[in-house]
């Protein structure tokens, strides 16, 4: 408003000549203002983008290795369980002592190593089943009231790593003959 | 403001939200991409939704809801309904106004209502992911739905928490992540075989619309039916070779499921694989062991008649679009099932075109969704849009390679520094010789400009550093400076055509670097091995100059041979014999450092407070192959 006092005004065509442009740039100020501001937000947040890009790169790769691990591990499962059909097939108390030893000690070597992977065995058997570490393959009828809900057999063993479910530990069910 | 895309499948969902102003997925709490679509009220009253929904199935089958899809929307009285009524374990009735009722709990639910969990289930794990409110949202649905059940997935959202923006078709969200909004006036053909269900559908896009010609398929038929066959197929085979029957032991049955998803997995990426369930089950003669080969020829005979069907389904579609096969222009897949290789060779033998398939086909759709929403959020703005630059820029350095600056693809305004030195002594002055290409050696690149930085105070080769700093800004001028540190003295050159290449230009550029890139590389490697025996021909010198007469004669000379040696095949063309050489030379440098250490070690006894000389000077000259070249 200031400015605009201050100037000597000709003739009132002239002036108004003058009011315009004056017009005009506080128009284009208020437009680079603007702009710049919003550039600089832009810039500000691109910035801010690239840190926490990066930040969060760094978090997935621990991430990735970590799931590379646990990958791995999974896979491998496949050959615990073989052991385990193993254990417990019926021939597997007619082998040689010495036999028997020795491939429990592979087995627990496999063991052994994934520990140190931090994993741990879910423990399900008679436990009331639960789908956080459970996966219900079928249900069973029982006697008994007490074993309704629960597991009443582990037909796969499950797993956790660092205290995440890694493989469901596979259950029978009871359930109830009156419910 | 974000707005989450989402997928919402019949059984599994997906969803994407734009960051940076690119589409990302979201994984869940569970740490999956992709969520089951199941829902359930546990036996003490928890809703369970997703894989714990799953995983209580068998136990609670009545108050287990999954393929949800399949009803919402719909009449009681339709001959869909009617059908799936068959097909599905838990109560459907009829509501009031006609529509459909679920029963879970003690409760009637409306498939909306049933919907709202799962979405409701994706808002809190998208939310919890990303740390900030999420309100609205862009769901995806079969191009086939009509308005009231458009309408009904709507409201879902609704009941969920979200704001829904829009409903757009999974096949249109198919072409958004494959940017194919763009293409005015192409046709495309989505093909959508995911787990249970298969749907063809033929787009044409317009001015600003993607708008469905035609759709067809088959909403039983999926993945899972592939899965069903194998299965069936390995316990058929094991009958026939052992005689035992493995589809009622259960405990085998989950090793054998396992066994069968891997094994069709692999065939995607190999021709054979090994079906391998030691201890399977054992009878009277003892413990037995399924050992299977299943090959992909195998796996397409079994499942031969599902591709095939779907491909009739797909004519069917294209028929009903006025389109001829010859007008389409792209084709998308979509759904896991899609990377079956037979199942891609049969579209591709189809329509004679090779099929869109970069983007992961199970997360393809609610990419696409997120896409959507970053239109509609304005991310993609044009000011930002940044241009990388197409091909290396670099300088040249010692023995005529090509070191490159600032890689290809960088995104640009950039700004990156290498340190170099000089190559001989006393060396007084640099050239910066400015190269643009992907190409090795310096001579098959494009020179962009040269110039010298001089003054450079007199110093042993490899002592002076000089800075060497490429700048591009927003416009792709680039700007490249050489500054000795000693000095601070620096010199300049400013590229305005740095990008100034067309097209094909750059094309040409790539194409040349890739089927140059074994030989560019054994020059490259000659190159560094005529600089590294360079300068380990200089330490060795300046070590029996230092030296002088500490070193007897006989060592002396051995390492004057072996120079003269280096020298030699430095000068010829074989690189065996430079490396040779120079391991050589190495060797004896290493054996003449013995003998200088122990000469300072008996020299520091009998003097133990005066300083050691001749130690330090052996090894020290041990810089790489920086020089500029000169």
């Amino acid at each position: 408003m200031d400015e605009e006092n201050d100037l000597t005004i000709e003739s009132e065509e002239e002036g108004e000549n003058i009011q315009n442009k004056i017009k005009k740039i506080k128009e284009e100020l208020k437009n680079c203002q603007k702009e710049k501001e919003e550039y600089l937000t832009g810039w500000q947040r691109a910035k801010a983008d690239f840190i926490n890009a990066r930040k969060e790169e760094e978090e997935n790769r621990k991430e990735l290795i970590k799931s590379a691990e646990e990958n791995l591990i999974k896979e491998l499962l496949a050959v615990l369980d073989g052991f385990e059909a193993a254990f417990e097939d019926k021939s597997w108390q007619t082998l040689d002592k010495n036999w028997q030893d020795g491939l429990k000690s592979l087995y627990n070597q496999f063991l052994d190593t994934f520990k140190k992977y931090n994993l741990t065995l879910i423990d399900s058997q008679g436990k009331i089943f639960d789908p956080q570490e459970h996966e219900a393959i079928d249900e069973i009828e029982v006697n008994n009231q007490e074993m309704a809900g629960k597991v009443v057999k582990e037909l796969r063993k499950g797993y956790k790593i660092n205290q995440k479910v890694l493989r469901p530990a596979q259950v029978r069910v009871g359930r109830y003959k009156l419910q | 403001m974000k707005i989450l895309g989402i997928d919402l499948g019949t059984t599994n969902s997906a969803m994407a939200i734009i960051e940076g102003g690119e589409p990302k997925i979201l994984e869940n709490e569970e740490g999956n991409r992709t969520t089951s679509s199941i829902v359930a009220i546990s036996k003490n009253g928890d809703r369970l939704v997703g894989l714990l929904a799953k995983r209580q199935a068998v136990t609670n089958s009545q108050n287990t809801i999954f393929s949800v899809k399949r009803l919402i929307g719909r009449n009681f009285s339709s001959l869909e309904v009617e059908k799936d009524k068959k097909l599905l374990p838990y109560k459907i009735t009829e509501s009031k106004e006609g529509g459909v009722l679920v029963t879970m709990g003690d409760k009637t639910y409306r498939p909306e209502e049933i919907s709202a969990m799962i979405l409701q289930k994706l808002k809190h794990d998208a939310e919890a992911k990303i740390g900030a409110k999420i309100d609205e949202a862009i769901i995806t649905v079969p191009a086939y739905f009509d308005d009231a059940q458009r309408k009904a997935t709507k409201i879902a959202g609704e009941i969920a928490g979200f704001k829904v923006h829009r409903i757009i078709n999974e096949p249109t969200a198919a072409a958004l992540a494959y940017g194919f909004n763009k293409k005015r006036n192409e046709k495309i053909v989505v093909y959508d075989l995911g787990g249970g269900t298969f749907d063809v559908s033929v787009l044409e896009v317009g001015e600003d619309v993607i708008e469905v010609k035609s759709t067809d398929g088959d909403t039983h038929l999926g993945g899972d039916d592939f899965d069903q066959r194998t299965i069936k197929w390995i316990i058929d085979e094991y009958k026939k070779e052992s005689g035992i029957d493995l589809s009622k032991d259960l405990m085998a049955l989950q090793r054998l499921k396992e066994a069968a998803e891997k094994a069709k997995h692999e065939l995607s990426s190999t021709l054979e694989s090994e079906i391998n369930i030691p201890f399977i089950t054992s009878d009277a003669a003892g413990p037995k062991h399924l050992l299977l080969k299943l090959t992909r020829a195998k796996l397409e005979e079994l499942v031969g008649d599902y591709i095939k069907n779907s491909i009739e389904i797909t004519e069917r579609a294209i028929n009903a679009s006025s389109f001829n096969i010859n007008d389409i222009d792209e084709i998308i897949l979509v759904g896991g099932q899609t990377r079956m290789p037979a199942v891609q060779n049969a579209v591709k033998d189809f329509f004679g075109k090779e099929p869109n398939k970069s983007i992961n086909p199970d997360e393809v759709v609610a990419i696409g969704a997120a896409v959507q929403a970053g239109i509609l959020q304005g991310d993609i703005k044009d000011v930002l849009l940044l241009d990388v630059t197409p091909l290396s820029l670099g300088i040249e350095t010692l023995g005529g390679i090509c070191t490159k600056i600032i890689a290809k693809n960088t995104t640009i305004p950039t700004s990156k520094n290498q340190i170099f030195s000089t190559a001989s002594d006393n060396q007084t002055s640099v050239e910066i010789h400015v190269l643009q290409g992907e190409r090795e050696m310096a001579i098959d690149n494009k020179t962009l400009g040269r110039f010298i930085l001089d003054g450079i105070p007199p110093a042993p080769r490899g002592i002076p550093q000089i800075e060497v700093n490429f700048d591009i800004d927003v416009n792709g001028i680039l700007n490249v400076t050489a500054k000795d540190k000693a000095t601070s003295k620096s010199q300049s050159i400013r590229i305005e055509a740095s990008t100034g290449l067309s097209k094909e230009d750059i094309e040409k550029l790539k194409k040349d670097a890739e089927t140059h890139a074994e030989d560019d590389k054994r020059k490259k490697e000659f190159a560094e091995a005529r600089n590294n025996a360079d300068s380990l021909i200089y330490t060795a010198e300046k070590s029996l100059r230092d030296a002088g007469d500490k070193i007897p004669a006989d060592s002396k000379k051995m390492v004057e041979e072996k120079i003269e040696s280096l020298k030699k095949a430095k000068d010829g063309s074989s690189i065996d014999e430079i490396r040779n050489s120079s391991q050589e030379l190495s060797k004896a440098l290493s054996s003449i450092g013995e003998i200088l250490y122990k000469q300072a070690q008996e020299q520091g006894r009998s003097q133990s407070e005066e300083k050691k000389d001749g130690e330090g000077n052996v090894h020290d000259a041990d810089f790489e192959d920086k020089g500029t070249s000169n």
